[in-house]
């Protein structure tokens, strides 16, 4: 599965995951120790899928799915948004 | 039906020969009114694309006052350090094309203000930099069907979404709540560069172009969020979800002051 | 003058006299006028801009519509007959 994260996540903006069938929460835990920074902080919060960073699979945003419970398969896209409000 | 007069025909020639745009579609522009809040990085170059193409009506909503470090990004405001943006973004859009009416509103959108506001308008571009003011904005434009043009920056990021109320996905359904206060940087905090926020401007006012004139695709249903410092783009299917805070089933009815502070969460009785 | 008799046959519904103006605005002006058209309705523009002759058929052919004829009527006017799509 290829994870994307933006720029202001991860300075490499594509990563390369080797697993059949894992849940997002799992992903989390692979991917932070892939790229050596604990993102479960980002991405977790109070045992949920935090407010401000939004995970989509295939274009499926997993909060309207099973939130961190979401199943993720081999070749699967994910994609990390965070929250921006700048303007 | 406006009609087009010799120098609306010289001002407008460019466009008028593209198909999509015409006679017809440039009289929709000029009988078109929009609202932009927020007079800063994206609303600049909002305003001056909008204003440009002959959008006869334009509102712009900002409290705020031009200060030095606005102008490497706010290009609109040459000249007018100190001065209410509102006032003088319409400063910019009466010199650009006197086709253009303009009213400025000195002020930001508020609970109390903003359906009275959004009201007067065909469509509304979300040009701010706060979260309570992209979910008020959002809210107000579901209770009043008005179209929203979603963006927001930061550094080289940024992202678009065009919201058609109750028939495309808003952006709470996309972000049902904000992050907590301090939790996200803002452009004052983490920075950002005005080629983002021109970028994502000038997207904004080619998707109300495109909603006036009723041609081509719309940022509806999907998010483009774009790296601009790795040439990133990443279209995003957004769906309108049935448990949306605002527009799923148990939809917004009024909007709250309680719902536009620290997560501005929505809680439904 | 035979030509000109003959082209009469078809009648006119709107007539676009835009003696005085250049290109691009010869193609606008004619196409902002077959926009308020109807469909098989006919429009005859008047030119006194010799490129006008060549160009303004050319482009509204591109647009999809029929030009029935392009008649020299003057030293220096040109009278094009087009057909709405």
């Amino acid at each position: 599965m290829k994870v994307r994260l933006p720029a202001s996540i991860y300075r490499d903006a594509e990563i390369e995951i080797d697993a059949d069938e894992i849940t997002v929460e799992e992903l989390v835990k692979i991917l932070s120790e892939k790229i050596g920074r604990d993102l479960r902080k980002l991405i977790i919060r109070n045992g949920d899928l935090s407010p401000f960073v939004n995970v989509f699979i295939n274009g499926k945003n997993v909060r309207h799915e099973k939130g961190l419970k979401t199943i993720v398969k081999k070749g699967d896209e994910v994609s990390l948004v965070p929250a921006v409000a700048g303007g | 039906m406006v009609k087009l007069d010799r120098s609306q025909i010289r001002r407008y020639a460019r466009q008028l020969l593209i198909p999509e745009i015409g006679g017809r579609g440039q009289e929709k522009l000029l009988e078109a009114s929009v609202l932009v809040v927020g007079a800063g990085g994206l609303g600049s170059p909002v305003i001056q694309y909008l204003a440009a193409a002959g959008v006869g009506m334009i509102g712009i909503a900002d409290g705020d006052e031009v200060d030095e470090t606005n102008l490497q990004r706010q290009t609109i405001h040459a000249g007018n350090l100190g001065m209410n943006k509102a006032e003088s973004a319409a400063q910019f859009v009466e010199k650009l094309n006197p086709d253009v009416k303009v009213e400025a509103y000195p002020f930001s959108v508020t609970v109390e203000n903003a359906r009275d506001l959004v009201r007067r308008y065909d469509i509304v571009v979300d040009c701010t930099d706060t979260f309570p003011a992209r979910f008020l904005l959002n809210d107000a434009c579901l209770l009043e069907s008005t179209p929203l043009v979603h963006s927001a920056v930061l550094r080289f990021e940024g992202q678009i979404m065009t919201i058609i109320p109750h028939e495309t996905a808003c952006y709470r359904c996309f972000l049902p709540e904000a992050p907590p206060p301090g939790s996200v940087p803002t452009c004052r905090e983490a920075g950002v560069i005005g080629v983002t926020t021109g970028f994502f401007g000038v997207l904004q006012a080619n998707e109300v172009i495109k909603l006036i004139i009723s041609k081509g695709e719309l940022f509806t249903n999907k998010l483009l969020y774009v790296d601009l410092l790795h040439n990133d783009f990443n279209l995003i299917e957004i769906s309108k979800h049935p448990s949306c805070p605002a527009c799923g089933e148990r939809r917004i009815k009024e909007l709250r002051s309680e719902y536009y502070v620290e997560t501005c969460r929505i809680e439904t009785d | 003058m035979s030509r000109r008799a003959e082209s009469r046959q078809i009648e006119a519904n709107e007539v676009l006299d835009i003696r005085g103006e250049v290109c691009p605005f010869t193609f606008i002006e004619t196409k902002l006028k077959l926009e308020e058209m109807k469909s098989g309705e006919v429009l005859e523009v008047i030119t006194d801009h010799e490129p006008a002759a060549r160009d303004v058929p050319k482009s509204v052919e591109q647009e999809g519509h029929e030009v029935i004829e392009v008649l020299k009527t003057g030293e220096r006017e040109w009278r094009i007959t087009i057909r709405k799509k």
